[in-house]
């Protein structure tokens, strides 16, 4: 007896009113793995495959679909979360079943629970916050309520001129740095040597670190180190939360600046080193630091020159006042108070008992010379009784 | 670290330590031009060494290699 087959389009309408008589109208919030994902932002269109996985095996997949009217929720999700909407997120979202005779069971995505995503992030935070803390105490600390690590203490050195600069080549990041240095008011010169790399997606943060690693095996010594980037969208910084590349920051060397164009809050690279929001502010501080180098050498100069010029005041009143004294001291002023200079045969006499009677003498007055002779001598033991 | 003989930081400690002493007043009057010419070639080695390093971010914008 020959097989009684059906067209497959009746069976696929009867798939078709079954799932519809159980799911039509019909929503449900779902949590899974997002994979395979290919958006097409021309077309306002993304298509994907949901999946669940348990202990790395998969338990379920479906094929999904963000029609023109639910693109928007993927781009409120990369502005609210930071992080771009690609493979391997765990999202939880709101779906209704769909089946198409020729495209088959699909879910539709109408919405994303965008808070969950976040409450993960921070969960995922966090913990690498606290495992930075737990495995690594003698490089970080918490101290009231701010993270110390050995890096961001470190003293810097007085003046910031031979900078390792960490950023992707070409990127505004790297020219806005560079041109803040270059365009300085004060015309400080700085060396920079660039250590170029790939500062977005999920190698990020190893290329980051191994660009760390040589920095610190160079011969060359630096000041300081820039991490920069910018330009981009404001998404895919989760690189900069990356338990290995945080420890290598917090344990470097050499002081470490972030300015990575983060708007929406610190990533724990920034905390970890010494955050500025922009490579623009890194190059600004930079020159700033310089500065205020220069100001301590003026203020010394200024101290120098008034110690000198009160160390030549002194000096000055000092020979004045030595002057007057000589003046005093002088004979003719000696003369001018009344004194009198008495010799006898040429010569000064200083002792009265030189002095007898009937002896020659000239006695020199302030203007007058007189000439006399000695008829009697007496005591007086009061001269200055005059 | 710098490629000066000494450090920015010797440097100020090194102008300081001259200014402390001609503030102090204690210094021979005949001493004062031999410290004041110290702590000048200090402040013109200082703002040379800030300013004069051979345009190494200019070379690192036209992507030569930075030298010192």
């Amino acid at each position: 007896m020959p097989i009684q087959s059906i067209p497959l389009s009746y069976l696929v309408e009867q798939i078709q009113a079954t799932i519809e008589d159980s799911f039509e109208g019909q929503s449900y919030w779902v949590s899974a793995r997002i994979m395979n994902v290919k958006k097409y932002p021309a077309n306002r269109r993304c298509y994907l495959t949901l999946e669940e996985y348990e202990n790395k095996e998969k338990k379920a997949e479906m094929r999904s679909v963000f029609w023109a009217t639910a693109y928007p929720q993927i781009e409120k999700f990369e502005r609210s979360t930071g992080q771009p909407f690609r493979d391997g997120i765990e999202i939880t979202c709101r779906v209704k079943v769909r089946f198409h005779a020729v495209y088959g069971l699909n879910l539709d995505i109408y919405e994303i629970d965008i808070a969950h995503t976040l409450g993960q992030l921070e969960l995922e935070r966090q913990q690498t916050l606290d495992r930075l803390l737990n495995e690594n105490s003698e490089y970080i600390q918490l101290v009231e309520g701010v993270y110390h690590s050995y890096n961001n203490r470190l003293p810097l050195p007085a003046v910031i001129q031979h900078i390792a600069l960490i950023t992707a080549p070409g990127s505004d990041g790297q020219r806005d740095f560079l041109q803040e240095l270059a365009r300085n008011r004060h015309g400080y010169s700085f060396v920079v040597t660039e250590f170029l790399t790939t500062i977005q997606g999920e190698q990020a943060s190893r290329l980051i670190a191994e660009q760390l690693t040589l920095i610190r095996t160079s011969p060359q010594r630096f000041d300081a180190v820039a991490i920069v980037r910018g330009g981009g969208a404001q998404t895919d910084f989760k690189c900069f939360d990356d338990y290995a590349l945080c420890r290598a920051i917090a344990s470097f060397p050499v002081p470490v600046f972030t300015g990575i164009g983060h708007d929406r809050n610190q990533s724990i690279a920034d905390l970890m080193a010494r955050e500025q929001k922009t490579p623009t502010k890194v190059a600004s501080l930079f020159v700033d630091h310089n500065n205020s180098f220069e100001n301590k050498l003026m203020a010394a100069r200024e101290r120098m020159l008034k110690a000198v010029q009160r160390r030549l005041t002194a000096a000055a009143n000092q020979l004045q006042q030595a002057q007057r004294i000589v003046k005093l001291a002088s004979p003719e002023a000696i003369l001018r108070r009344g004194f009198a200079i008495i010799r006898i045969n040429g010569k000064i006499v200083t002792d009265p008992a030189a002095i007898h009677p009937q002896d020659s003498m000239e006695t020199q007055l302030q203007n007058e010379m007189i000439e006399s002779i000695v008829t009697h001598k007496r005591n007086d033991n009061n001269p200055y009784n005059l | 670290m710098t490629t000066t003989p000494i450090t920015y930081s010797q440097a100020l400690e090194a102008l300081e330590r001259v200014v402390r002493e001609l503030e102090d007043g204690a210094l021979p009057l005949e001493q004062l031009p031999e410290k004041i010419n110290e702590a000048n070639a200090l402040l013109a080695l200082c703002n040379e060494n800030l300013r004069t390093i051979s345009s190494a971010v200019q070379n690192a914008i036209t992507g030569n290699p930075a030298t010192e």
